[in-house]
């Protein structure tokens, strides 16, 4: 098994519209969907991020300039970290996501681990 | 793994009742001056929670969490805008421990009775109601109200204007206020009932979540110490008997099925048994309401077993009562339905000349009498005639399909 990060991003103009009952919902979903992740042993670690103020550090100089970035739709709002057997298993495993559902994506990316062949 | 997910769920609409008693506790503190502000601390604090509780679980206590972060979110805007340069103190008081149950409710009741100031026009109240209380977004009220979204949310911006205007500060209702003004509400909760209960629409959920507020709405006034039980009673039994038959008026495809085509034994008992309970309540005192007559023609119905059997000459009674103290054509209208039943339908077509009406109900109560009786031509005419008077889809099918069958 390798590991995988999802990095979630986009959604929140539809999010932002939301009513309480569709938000308990839809938070519902996201709920069971990282159960089920636990359940099947997949699951690893997940954390959210703010998405409202960021700074980005660069250049030689240090120079500390505000995010979030070019669009708001790129903001990284979430990461989750999985197991599977491969990248086509754990992009597999994405699709169950709720996010697609307010027209977010989820970027899959292998961790590289400490392997030396 | 089994305990974890028990704390994995949270109780159903609790988005949506926790918005009603959070805004309701805000605008009490900070007065109905600042409602804007509060409706989005209330929505950006359900977003946190929606974007954090996944990830890091449900608190112990959900309801302290919105709380204090809607109240924070407040506190910072009103900095922000420094609109609260003397207002500073008091807002220190909210501390989310302290508030009990008890406080949450009385607070979600005085909203209530404020959205229902008298001069407030209904449908601006039963906006505001549905908006702040219950939680409804514009576009689930328009789907709720079978309005346009458009329309709904402009009026919302004109009942929120009033509402600021008339209603300086929710604390002020006073237990002499709440008994004046409980008529008005239990209006306002019928009316919101009907309008869930009584067009029949694709969108069914939402019409039934619209019942189901007006029930808990209801029940939620006989928390008030001392206040008139009876009426609410009778109100809260003819909604549940009414909402025994809600999933029986219509089959999976979408059409309407008539009362006495529906078999009693798919009625929900549970609700038949709460609204007998709470109807047995109404009648402890000599109190008569027009709510009193509604359940108790509900209740008759709600508890046939068989449709043969039904006891049409109380129902015509009750109804001869209902029309002497709601002269409402509609009320009229239902009651000659109950005296076809007891009189036969050519009687009751004789009836029916006394009554000066251009609706739907009228147009389709006439061309069920002549299709009882046989009539098909003139049967076929007036379903004609009230299958122009609806947009309804549901209806509409029901009344083709009546002209078609008559063809």
């Amino acid at each position: 098994m390798k590991e995988f990060m999802y990095l979630f991003r986009g959604g929140d103009a539809e999010r932002a519209s939301l009513s309480p009952e569709e938000m308990q919902d839809h938070m519902q979903k996201w709920i069971s969907w990282m159960g089920q992740l636990t359940e099947s042993g997949n699951f690893v670690a997940g954390l959210p991020l703010n998405k409202s103020e960021a700074h980005v550090v660069s250049g030689s100089k240090k120079l500390v300039t505000d995010g979030p970035f070019a669009e708001g739709n790129e903001v990284v709002g979430g990461y989750l970290i999985v197991k599977a057997n491969d990248l086509t298993h754990a992009t597999e495993l994405a699709k169950d996501c709720p996010i697609y559902e307010h027209d977010g994506t989820t970027e899959v990316r292998e961790i590289l681990p400490m392997d030396m062949n | 793994m089994k305990a974890k997910q028990e704390t994995n769920q949270i109780i159903e609409h609790f988005f949506r009742h926790e918005h009603g008693r959070i805004s309701s506790l805000l605008l009490s503190k900070f007065g109905t001056n600042h409602i804007d502000l509060i409706e989005d601390a209330v929505q950006d604090a359900l977003l946190k929670a929606m974007t954090i509780w996944p990830f890091r679980g449900i608190p112990k206590n959900p309801g302290a969490w919105i709380l204090t972060v809607s109240k924070n979110n407040v506190i910072d805007n009103l900095r922000r805008t420094s609109l609260n340069e003397s207002n500073h103190v008091g807002i220190s008081d909210i501390s989310t421990e302290q508030i009990d149950d008890e406080i949450i409710h009385d607070n979600t009741l005085k909203t209530m009775f404020a959205c229902c100031h008298p001069s407030i026009p209904q449908e601006y109240q039963i906006i505001l109601v549905l908006k702040i209380i219950s939680g409804f977004n514009t576009s689930e009220a328009a789907r709720a109200l079978l309005k346009k979204e458009d329309t709904v949310s402009k009026a919302y911006t004109r009942a929120k204007k009033q509402f600021r205007q008339q209603v300086s500060s929710i604390d002020n209702i006073s237990i002499k206020s709440i008994n004046d003004r409980l008529l008005l509400i239990l209006r306002l909760l019928y009316i919101i009932f009907n309008e869930g209960y009584n067009s029949i629409d694709p969108d069914q959920l939402i019409r039934k979540d619209l019942c189901n507020e007006a029930i808990r709405l209801a029940k939620l006034l006989l928390l008030i110490p001392n206040i008139q039980q009876s009426t609410i009673h009778a109100l809260l039994a003819m909604m549940y008997h009414h909402s025994s038959r809600f999933d029986s008026r219509i089959t999976a495809d979408g059409k309407i099925i008539i009362l006495e085509e529906q078999n009693p034994n798919e009625w929900n008992k549970k609700f038949i048994k709460t609204g007998n309970y709470h109807f047995s309540l109404a009648n402890q005192t000599d109190t008569i309401s027009e709510y009193h007559i509604e359940a108790a023609i509900a209740s008759i119905h709600a508890n046939t077993l068989d449709h043969s059997k039904t006891n049409w000459e109380a129902i015509l009674d009750l109804y001869e009562m209902l029309t002497r103290i709601k002269p409402h054509k509609v009320v009229q209208l239902n009651r000659i339905v109950a005296y076809s039943k007891v009189h036969g339908e050519i009687a009751a077509l004789k009836e029916l000349k006394k009554i000066d009406s251009d609706s739907k109900t009228y147009y389709s109560i006439k061309a069920y009498l002549n299709e009882k009786i046989g009539d098909k031509l003139q049967s076929q005419d007036y379903y004609k005639q009230a299958l122009s008077k609806t947009k309804n889809k549901s209806e509409i099918n029901f009344f083709t399909e009546k002209i078609n069958s008559l063809s």
